[in-house]
């Protein structure tokens, strides 16, 4: 839907937005939804990484724990 | 009497009564005032510390168009935009789009992003126009988008990729640096934050610049919460990603290199905070305060300090340091030999450094030297100077065979005559009636406690908030 851009700006308004302003904040809200995206599916691959480590690194503590018991 | 800068917005301004601070709040702004109030959004905003609290008073009004008056919390200092170092500015950017990101979820958005409604409050930022906001449309763009990137992502980005004073701009462009201009000093620099938000948002507003002379009306894809959120979102996190790069001043490590001995230094320390709690300043400005060793002592006796000084590095540490230890505290850059002018319409926009508070007391710690032999200014017109803008003066005397004024003097031939103990005396002590001197053992310089005899009324001295 493409609709004319006073209809878009409420009357309230006291700043002059700028139709440079206006338009462009169409291109990047698009890539920012994609880059929104990005930074999510990057968050939550570190997360699990991070907690594999963490698991990892408990589990060797766990078992040197173990080990100078056995001592 | 109306603050001379807050006229743009028709929504309210701001006003003195008997050097009280109110916002008178105009009719057409009630449903905005009244959601923001109920809503939820000021107590969260207050309560996470970034918006000015205010309360509501009973007050005459004889203008039809008024609707109530507000009282706003009075902020200690006012400063502007050129004179944060560059984690203030940073931390005012991050404050202003927290607020409006904020705001979506009580169903409204920040009409306005000018650097000018951010105050600090020691080395917290805050909003201080209550009269910002307005409610979110779906489809909309945010208004305030094109300031936001004059006012905050230009200065930001120029100072980290280009120059650390390129903020100076700020003070020639009060709507913020244009983003051509902007543009052409970038270059290349800033990555994908100055591709998009200033270098194609120069281009395309030079592009529609003419755009109001054409018959036809623009068609625009209005814009989905989700993107217009992404918007805000994709913002924040270019702004925490600008860094600044690690460079030394000239200033930089002045206590390493300076020439005091522990002993002199504990000393200079000891007759301060005598003095300072012997005159009780309530507001101290410390210029020259480098890292703010001594601003401290003055604040830990209940002061509330300004600490200015010229190196934006100097000013920089002072201010990370002042955030993480909360002490009372604002550092700001400031050259003394060329101070904040007033600036804007008829210059009575934004206030000139000296109007804008009467401090009780200046410090000026290590400092003459540099204003007499490096900027050739005579004592006579130095002390003229400082006997009207404030009450108390404690100033260091730095003789001429001190090590950091052969310093100055190595590179250039030694026209200063006058200077020495005595024609600082006789210079100061016409302005000012002497207190007290104490020598700094364990260094040649002395410290003097004055007491000027040209005060100003302090009435004539208003905060000028917006």
């Amino acid at each position: 839907m493409i609709i004319h851009l006073d209809l878009l700006l409420s009357p309230r308004n006291y700043l002059d937005p700028g139709t440079g302003s206006m338009l462009l904040q169409v291109i990047i809200a698009a890539l920012a939804v994609i880059g929104g995206y990005l930074f999510m599916i990057r968050d939550r691959v570190k997360k699990i990484f991070t907690k594999k480590r963490t698991d990892e690194t408990d589990a060797d503590k766990t078992g040197q724990e173990e080990k100078y018991e056995e001592k | 009497m109306r603050d001379s800068g807050s006229f743009r917005d028709p929504s309210g301004f701001i006003f003195f009564d008997n050097n009280i601070l109110y916002r008178q709040i105009n009719l057409p702004y009630q449903k905005q005032y009244d959601h923001l109030m109920k809503s939820g959004l000021y107590e969260a905003l207050v309560h996470d510390g970034i918006f000015i609290s205010h309360k509501e008073v009973s007050y005459p009004l004889n203008d039809p168009e008024a609707w109530c008056v507000i009282q706003p919390q009075r902020i200690p200092m006012i400063s502007y935009p050129y004179e944060w170092s560059f984690g203030a500015y940073k931390d005012a950017a991050l404050a202003t789009l927290k607020i409006h990101r904020k705001a979506i979820d009580y169903g409204m958005i920040l009409k306005d992003a000018s650097a000018y409604n951010i105050q600090f409050v020691q080395c917290s930022p805050k909003l201080i126009d209550t009269l910002s906001f307005d409610f979110y449309e779906e489809g909309q763009p945010w208004v305030a988008y094109g300031q936001f990137c004059r006012h905050f992502l230009a200065p930001l980005l120029l100072m980290a990729n280009v120059d650390i004073r390129l903020s100076q701009l700020m003070r020639i462009y009060i709507d913020g640096i244009p983003l051509d201009l902007a543009s052409k000093l970038l270059k290349r620099k800033g990555g994908f934050t100055a591709l998009q938000h200033i270098h194609w948002h120069a281009k395309l507003s030079e592009k529609h610049a003419d755009d109001g002379k054409k018959q036809e009306i623009k068609r625009i894809q209005p814009i989905k919460k989700s993107g217009f959120i992404a918007i805000i979102d994709g913002l924040i996190r270019a702004v925490e990603g600008i860094r600044l790069k690690n460079i030394q001043t000239e200033w930089g490590d002045y206590y390493s290199e300076t020439n005091y001995s522990q002993e002199a230094s504990k000393r200079k320390e000891e007759i301060l905070a005598n003095w300072i709690k012997k005159i009780e300043p309530q507001t101290v400005w410390d210029f020259g305060a480098n890292d703010g060793r001594y601003s401290r002592i003055a604040a830990d006796n209940g002061a509330h300090v300004t600490a200015f000084d010229i190196d934006p590095i100097a000013v920089e540490r002072n201010y990370q340091q002042g955030k993480k230890t909360k002490t009372d505290i604002l550092p700001l850059v400031l050259d003394l030999t060329n101070p904040s002018p007033a600036i804007g319409f008829a210059n009575q926009e934004r206030s000139s450094i000296e109007h804008r508070l009467q401090p009780d007391c200046i410090m000026a710690l290590a400092l003459i030297h540099h204003l007499a032999i490096s900027n050739n200014l005579p004592f006579s017109m130095i002390s003229e100077w400082l006997s009207q803008i404030c009450k108390y003066l404690i100033i260091e005397f730095v003789p001429k065979d001190d090590s950091q004024v052969q310093t100055l003097l190595r590179t250039r031939k030694d026209i200063f005559d006058q200077y020495t103990l005595e024609g600082f005396k006789a210079a100061f002590e016409k302005d000012f009636s002497l207190i007290a001197a104490e020598p700094i053992t364990g260094s040649d310089r002395i410290l003097f406690l004055y007491h000027s005899k040209k005060l100003k009324d302090a009435e004539n001295f208003q905060l000028n908030q917006q």
